[in-house]
């Protein structure tokens, strides 16, 4: 299972980035949307609740 | 399907949402508030961050001891017991001085510093001091075309524009000539900017408290999906929470979410065409704001900094220096606004590199200093610096009777974001009270 960023939805607000426990999410500066470094996320989800346009989903 | 019911359901808990359901709730409404976030306060709030606090989006009560945030709370008997500090007026860098800017009579301290000679001083004074005085030019021309038939002094437009993108955040011909006087008059009569201590966070838990104190429910993590419409007249919510759907039924709806959501929610056959069409056309203002860490302090007075002759026109103020609280001992916190080129449709990495090379032109010491850009942030769609500009009391009421908006699309004239909403909420809660009787 990962999280998975929907390029389209996200606005790069970095409101993930803010409430990510393992500073695993950040805004890229090359096209402002936000990205997850997957060997540091622990998959606890709490991006998903945080997101205000609904751009994180769960993949497995 | 579980159901609820109150006398209002207010849908988002920005500060619009919040400060109509803590009025309400003080006249004796029972309240249910519905937050999709796990946070209440949207872009009027602060959150911790490595050991920095962090504004989201509004870092102050704008409008100072007369802020309608503020006025909100006095209304309601909530907490007001906490100190704030002001935000001074930022020093002005005009080539490539700094310059403190006279608390009374910034505006005509510009125009003496551009004018050509005492005539067209004096002629662009006048016109402005009739705009305010008299009455506002017309709102089919942009500011920059109003101040055209006075002057071609390119550094008098140039100034400003400067001044224009301080108090709106848009350029000069961007907006209107009317809307630019009725947003500078509201702000010229306020004081200074206040910050409470923990920033804006204290005000939505204030607000927050009102509400609970009164009875009122306040749900997180609850997503609206629906807003029930039967025979052109509001009656409820349908939501999905952590426990389930449910539904609620109440005798108003105000939503906090956006008119164009509003429209979404409730379902287009419910309004007629012109409306979704005006709704549709609320134009948002997007933007960056870039927080940037330092081992100490990249100007030295309180208060902040405003660049025009840059790449783009960038305010930066210093948080640490007004609350050293907001970061952690020996470091400073600083944030940026950004303008870009245009509105909309500008290139996200070309605004970030002009940026970068305005953050090294205006602080040469940066990297000496150990300056380090600590989150960088793009506002638009959803999560807007603005939901619209110029905003639109007329869609307070929508359509679909006891259907409210609240928040800063449909501020009132001349009141700006958060502040804005506030009072928006306000008049919409009073509408309410006039209307229904609990």
């Amino acid at each position: 299972m990962s999280i998975k960023i929907n390029k389209s939805k996200c606005i790069g607000c970095g409101s993930c980035v803010l409430f990510c426990p393992t500073y695993a999410l950040s805004v890229s500066i090359d096209n402002f949307r936000c990205k997850v470094d997957q060997d540091l996320c622990n998959k606890c989800l709490i991006c998903i609740e945080y997101c205000p346009t609904e751009s994180i989903e769960e993949k497995s | 399907m579980e159901k609820k019911s109150c006398d209002a359901v207010v849908i988002g808990a920005g500060i619009g949402g919040l400060c109509a359901a803590a009025r309400l709730s003080h006249a004796g409404y029972k309240i249910i508030m519905l937050e999709k976030l796990p946070i209440l306060g949207g872009r009027y709030t602060y959150v911790d961050y490595k050991g920095f606090h962090l504004k989201r989006g509004v870092p102050a009560l704008y409008y100072g001891e007369k802020d309608p945030a503020l006025v909100t709370l006095r209304d309601v008997q909530g907490d007001t017991d906490f100190e704030m500090r002001p935000i001074p007026l930022p020093k002005w860098r005009i080539g490539g001085q700094d310059r403190d800017m006279p608390t009374k009579g910034m505006l005509w301290h510009l125009i003496s510093l551009t004018s050509r000679d005492k005539q067209e001083e004096e002629r662009v004074i006048t016109a402005l001091r009739r705009i305010f005085k008299w009455r506002e030019p017309s709102d089919r021309i942009t500011f920059s075309d109003w101040l055209a038939g006075l002057t071609d002094n390119k550094a008098i437009h140039r100034i400003l524009n400067a001044w224009v993108v301080q108090i709106v955040g848009v350029n000069s011909w961007e907006i209107s000539a009317g809307e630019v006087v009725r947003d500078f008059l509201l702000f010229r009569a306020a004081g200074e900017q206040l910050i409470p201590k923990n920033g804006l966070t204290t005000i939505v838990d204030s607000l927050a408290k009102v509400i609970t104190k009164h009875k009122g429910e306040i749900l997180t993590r609850v997503s609206t999906r629906k807003i029930v419409v039967r025979d052109g007249i509001a009656k409820g919510i349908e939501a999905k929470g952590p426990g389930g759907d449910f539904q609620i039924e109440a005798k108003v709806v105000i939503s906090n979410v956006g008119p164009q959501k509003t429209v979404q929610l409730a379902g287009e056959h419910n309004f007629d065409r012109g409306y979704v069409e005006e709704v549709r056309d609320l134009k948002p203002l997007s933007g960056f704001n870039i927080f940037i860490t330092s081992n100490g302090p990249l100007y030295d007075w309180p208060g902040g900094l405003y660049t025009f002759e840059t790449r783009r026109s960038e305010v930066w103020i210093d948080w640490t220096l007004i609350w050293p609280e907001f970061g952690p001992k020996g470091k400073n916190l600083m944030s940026v606004y950004i303008k870009p080129e245009r509105r909309t449709a500008y290139d996200l990495r070309k605004e970030y590199e002009a940026f970068m090379a305005d953050l090294l032109d205006t602080f040469p010491r940066f990297k000496e200093r150990g300056g380090e850009i600590l989150l960088v942030r793009h506002y638009d769609g959803e999560w807007p610096f603005l939901r619209a500009l110029p905003s639109s009391e007329r869609h307070q009421r929508t359509p679909v009777e006891n259907l409210y908006n609240v928040g800063d699309a449909v501020n009132p004239p001349g009141w700006i974001g958060g502040a804005g909403a506030a009072e928006g909420a306000r008049l919409v809660a009073g509408d309410i009270i006039k209307r229904t009787r609990v």
